[in-house]
Formats: structure tokens, sequence, C-alpha cells
């Protein structure tokens, strides 16, 4: 090889440089082109899943609007229950001193029941009570406990003739729900 | 002395050593030049090209970030309203079980005709079941006639009265004592 062919031979090099460098920025260009396809697709899917996800909470919202207002509705008087037994307890017998003039044997609350398949109003309390004194009393009584504590449940009520003329023995045990204890505040 | 004398002393002709190149390789030099511009005008289109790439990634990139982030707060307004329903479920089914008890009473006292007595009434609805208020009367005096008048009177206040018992110490009596026991449930037709 005379110094001619070498001469060839390094220019033809650094053609073939020329055209790698060219080929590897070509390689770049794909690849970012390719990257830039794939964030755009990425970017697409949660377009899509993000549309998916306000539709499904559009429907949520209107389907279960009612309910929703249902609850708001009677959420004051859940909560005026509380959580704790006692304060079932208080609003029963502040209901009891309201007509002292019947009779009160045997008042006595139970400990809280779970109530099954419930998480929010997941306990209930039964505060039991046999009274006596005059019949008109003790049905304005009962109503007063189904006007005033609509969501207490009577689960037993007997009448019975009492002792006297008018008077009538009344057995009434009432369930008083209680709501699921707000989780503590985290720290 | 001419010039070309001199030149000719200082740079005196000297034979090629070597054979002249074929002419094909005289295409060389030119390709140097043109692959020389080409890869300058190309690298330079590809530099910018992939710098726009790059741009447009990011901007899709951010794109898709701000589209999950967004999609996280939906998820979270989701679940609130999910647990809002749930609380709102449990709250209507509790409800429906503490219908007031007061209407079957008033239907029960209010059909008691003059003369007839009733010695007890107990009613008890279980959480199971609470649409069911199981009922049990005893009349004292009155019997079956009186049986039938709050029958009568419990199916105008819109309930339904099945699983019926009558227990009568005497069976011959009509206006004798009676204990009458029913499940009560609302008429269909007299739901809210």
């Amino acid at each position: 090889m005379n110094t001619k062919h070498f001469a060839c031979v390094l220019l033809a090099v650094v053609i073939f440089g020329f055209f790698y460098g060219a080929s590897t920025l070509n390689q770049k260009w794909d690849s970012a082109v390719t990257a830039t396809e794939d964030a755009a697709a990425r970017h697409t899917l949660k377009k899509q899943e993000q549309a998916l996800t306000q539709g499904a909470l559009d429907f949520t919202r209107r389907e279960t609007a009612a309910h929703r207002k249902y609850l708001e509705m009677w959420r004051p008087r859940f909560e005026q229950s509380g959580t704790s037994e006692a304060t079932a307890k208080n609003e029963f017998s502040r209901m009891l001193k309201r007509f002292p003039s019947l009779v009160q044997f045997n008042n006595t609350t139970s400990a809280p029941v779970e109530n099954k398949d419930m998480a929010f109003v997941n306990r209930r309390v039964a505060s039991s009570v046999k009274l006596e004194g005059d019949a008109e009393k003790a049905v304005q009584f009962l109503a007063s406990i189904e006007r005033e504590m609509p969501t207490s449940r009577i689960s037993v009520m007997e009448i019975r003739k009492g002792q006297r003329g008018n008077a009538v023995e009344l057995d009434l045990s009432v369930e008083v729900p209680l709501l699921a204890s707000p989780p503590p505040p985290a720290k | 002395m001419s010039k070309i004398t001199l030149m000719h002393d200082l740079k005196p002709d000297r034979p090629d050593l070597s054979p002249p190149l074929p002419a094909i390789l005289m295409l060389l030099p030119v390709l140097f030049y043109l692959s020389a511009v080409g890869s300058v005008g190309f690298g330079a289109l590809c530099l910018m090209k992939i710098k726009q790439a790059q741009a447009d990634e990011q901007r899709e990139i951010d794109g898709e970030q701000t589209a999950t982030r967004m999609r996280t707060t939906l998820l979270a307004e989701q679940k609130v309203i999910d647990d809002t329903h749930m609380k709102a479920k449990e709250v209507e089914t509790w409800m429906r079980s503490t219908k007031p008890l007061m209407e079957i009473v008033a239907a029960v006292v209010n059909s008691v005709k003059t003369g007839n007595t009733l010695s007890s009434l107990r009613l008890t609805r279980s959480a199971e079941k609470p649409d069911h208020v199981d009922m049990r009367m005893e009349i004292n005096s009155g019997g079956t006639i009186q049986q039938q008048e709050t029958v009568q009177a419990l199916v105008k206040a819109g309930l339904q009265t099945f699983r019926d018992d009558i227990v009568s110490p005497d069976k011959n009596d009509r206006n004798g004592a009676v204990t009458y026991t029913t499940t009560l449930v609302k008429a269909a037709n007299t739901e809210e």
C-alpha cells in the first residue's frame, strides 16, 4: 500500500465516520420520537381513565343524590344519640322525666349490641322500663317517644290493664342507635 | 538565469514513484465534501428534532401526571361519595325498622267496642325482621267478634295480618276471653 492508497482509505474512514455519526443521530431522533409517542399514548390512556372515572363519579353522584340527601336529613338526629351508651340513656331518661305521673319500675339499659352488617350505625342500646299510670299519659308517652326520638325503635311494648280504674301497666323496650366512633385523628 | 531554470534548480522534476490511482477513486474527495456538508446539515436537523421531541415528550409526561393527579382526586371524591352512600343506606335500613307502632296501638284501641275489654296488648319486633310486628292481644270480653273488629281496623290502617292464631278457653262462647296472636306487615299498596 502506498501513500495514495493510505490517503484514500483514510478519506473513506472519515466519510464512514460522517455516515456513522449521522446514523447515530438518526437513531437518537427515532428513539426520541418513539419515546414521545409512548408518552403520548400513556397520556391518552390516563386521560381516558380520567374521563371514565369522571363519568363514573358523575353517575354515582347522580344516582346517590337522593340517598345522600336522606342521610343529611337524618344525620343530626342520629348524632343526637351520639356514639356512647350514656348519651342514649340520658336521652331516654330525659323523656321519662317529662311524664312524672308515670311511676317507673326497673329502668335498665343494656350494654351496646352490634348491628349486623352495619359499619356506620354499628351498635344499639336497649333501654327497658316498666311503667304504671294513667292510660292516657302512657299513650302520650309512647307517642312522644316515636315523635321526638324518631331514630329509636320500640322493640317490645306491652300494655296491660292496671290495678286501678283507668290505670295501665306499660312494659317498654326502646332501642337507640349508636354511631361508630370517628377514627382518632392522625398524629 | 531565467526563473524556470531557478525553480528547476530548487525543485527538480521527480518521477512518480507509484502508479496512479484508478479514476473511480476521484469520487472520494467529492464524496467527502458531500458527506461533510450532508452530515453537518443532517446532524443539525436531527438535534433540532430531538430537542423538539424531548420537549413534546416532557409535555406529554406533564399531561399524564396531571391526568393521574386529577384521577386520584376524582377517586378520592368517589370514595367519599361511596362511604356517604353506604352510611345513607344503613340509616335508611335502620329508619325502615323504626316505623311507629302508635298507629297499631291506635287502631287496636279504637276498635274496642263499648262493653268489650282488653286485658293486654303486646307488640314486638326484631332487628332481623323489623317489617314484621308480632302482636299478642288478650281480649277479656268480646271474644272472636271483638277480634274480627280489631282485624278489620288493622286492615283499614293499611296492615295485613298473617300467621293468625286464636286461643279461646271456651270455643262455644263467642263473647268470652280470647288470646289472639298474629304478625302484622304493612300492606304493599300503602307503602310510602
